[in-house]
Order: structure tokens, then sequence, then C-alpha cells
């Protein structure tokens, strides 16, 4: 195992520079996928803004002043590099914000890596319904499981105001999906 | 140090998250997806390095060409006599740059043989180790300002 110190002084060695990325991207390629699909939908939206993630934390490195973990950092690349995408996305389509939701879902059924069933497709109509950033607090903190402080750091959100919206949403999704659950027993 | 910034369970920690999202939320990657991915970030990564290090030579000859003539019009118009030595040239450059801004430059002070006869005194090492101490300097610098915009 190597210390995120030494980790982050061969990212920032031209010898082993080249050697540390590799390792940084076994380490981090999936998790960040994840996190970027969730938020920009679509496996091939989220390929792409992927690889603009990876190549903005290469080109970043010799800027990164360690304020924050390398592991905080680069969620914080993968997320904004996704905000920019959407945001430039919803220029492009001149969407409002009702329409954003209702996009959400259409990208959802017409991607061709999406493969869920009425309960899921349920969960992702209740997550579209959501005010953008519970979604986001939601799923960085239950599918990426990320701390508190790390989303707070992200988000730049109070750590308090995370807490409430977290336990709120997980609430109003019980409550929905078992209301789904008794709808499907009841069908059967 | 960060727990999460651990090797040990790495894969284990994937497969989980995999799962989680494909049964959770129905979503789905196309066979091989990571590993391909991969090679496609790490081509981008070194086309970029490729292409940074591109800009930076050009930049370099550009430079190296303006310093060429800034010395040479230096020694030939405003230090006609003076033998370069290195720790002088950026300030005889400077000079003539400055004063070029200010009076420009009548064709007529610049003939043709004495730049020849001037260009003959300044070695391309000279020129090279100018621009190295002096001009990569600045380049790094601007290279470092571009990337923080």
């Amino acid at each position: 195992m190597t210390g995120e110190g030494e980790f982050i002084r061969d990212l920032l060695d031209n010898k082993e520079k080249d050697k540390a990325f590799k390792k940084l991207l076994d380490l981090y390629q999936e998790r960040l996928y994840w996190h970027i699909r969730k938020l920009v939908i679509t496996h091939e939206n989220a390929d792409d803004v992927l690889q603009n993630t990876f190549l903005r934390i290469y080109k970043s490195l010799p800027n990164f002043q360690q304020k924050s973990s390398l592991h905080t950092w680069m969620y914080r690349i993968a997320y904004n590099e996704s905000l920019r995408f959407l945001e430039e996305n919803k220029k492009k389509y001149h969407l409002s914000l009702d329409d954003v939701g209702n996009k959400y879902l259409n990208n959802l059924v017409d991607d061709t890596f999406f493969e869920g069933d009425e309960i899921q497709l349920k969960l992702q109509r209740i997550l579209s319904e959501l005010p953008e950033k519970e979604r986001q607090i939601f799923q960085m903190k239950y599918y990426d499981d990320l701390k508190f402080r790390e989303i707070s750091a992200i988000l730049k959100i109070k750590e308090g105001t995370l807490k409430s919206s977290y336990y709120n949403t997980v609430k109003h999704i019980e409550k929905n999906m078992l209301a789904v659950e008794l709808f499907t027993k009841y069908q059967v | 140090m960060d727990s999460k910034f651990k090797i040990d369970g790495q894969i284990s920690f994937d497969s989980q998250m995999h799962k989680i999202h494909s049964e959770e939320l129905g979503f789905k990657t196309p066979e091989d997806y990571f590993s391909k991915s991969k090679m496609e970030i790490l081509e981008k990564v070194s086309n970029q390095k490729e292409e940074s290090f591109n800009i930076f030579s050009r930049k370099r000859i550009v430079w190296s060409a303006a310093a060429t003539i800034a010395i040479i019009v230096a020694l030939t118009v405003f230090k006609p006599n003076a033998i370069p030595s290195m720790d002088k040239i950026p300030a005889i450059v400077s000079d003539t740059i400055d004063n070029l801004k200010t009076n420009g430059l009548a064709q007529n002070e610049l003939e043709e043989n004495d730049i020849l006869i001037t260009s003959l005194f300044i070695s391309d090492n000279e020129i090279d180790e100018f621009v190295d101490d002096y001009v990569l300097e600045e380049l790094v610098y601007e290279e470092v300002m571009a990337n923080n915009n």
C-alpha cells in the first residue's frame, strides 16, 4: 500500500508520473464512472465525461494544492465536468427546469445500456422528481459511499444541511417505493 | 491518510459498485468497457502530452528567432562596438526592444552588411543559452497561467 503523500509525489514526478497515473486510473476509473453516470444518465455521455475528467485531472495535477484529499479533489473534478456537460446540453436544447426532469427519464429509457425493470424505473422516476441538489446528495451518499465531509467539500454545502437533506430523501424514497411494492403485490 | 485510498479491496469495492448500480438503478455497461476506456484515456493523455510539447517547441522556435534578431539588431545599431557576453545579452536585448518601441527603426540605420558581420560574432550556442535561461522561464510561466485559466 502506498501512502497518499508518496503517491501524489509520484504523480508530480516526471519520471514516475505515467506509472502513477495508470495506477490512479486503476483506482478511480470505475467509481468516477458511476458517479458521472448518475449525473449524466446515459452510458455514451458518461463515457465522454469520464474521458474529459481524466484529461482534466492529468492537466491539473501540477496545480493540485492538497487542500483536500486526492479522492475528494478527483470527485470534485468529475462533478464539475458533469455539470459543465449538462449545462452545455441545457443551452444546446434550450431546456427549462421542468424539461430537465423529463429529459432525465427520456434519456434513461432511450439508453441502450439501461435495462431496468418496473421497480428500477420507478426508483429512477422518484429520483428524477427530486430537486437536483437533493438527488445529487442522496446519490453521493447512498451509491457513491462518500462521507458527508467529502460531499460537503464537493458541493460546498454544510454537513448539517447535507445530513438533513439525505435523511428526508431516504424517507421520501422509502415511502414511495413501499407504495410501488404494495401496488405490485396487489396486481399479482 | 484517507481510508478509501487503498488498493486492498479495490476489486471487491468496484464489483460492489457495479452490482448496486446494475441491480438498483438498471445501469449497464458494454462488455470490457472499463479496460477499453482505460486504453482510450491513456492514449488521449499521451496525445495531449505530445500536443503540448509541440506547442512548446513551436513557441521556443519563435522565441529563438526573435531573440536572434533582437541581439543582432542590438549589436549592429545600438552597441556596434560591444562584444557580447552571456550575462549582458538580456540587458542588451531589453534595451534594444525598448529603443525600438520608443524610436522605431529607421531603415538607413540598419545596413545589410552590418547585420551579417554582427551575426558572425554570435554563435548558435549563445542564442540557445539565452533562450534556455531567460525565455523558457517565460514559456513555463505562460503555460501555467494558461492551465490555471
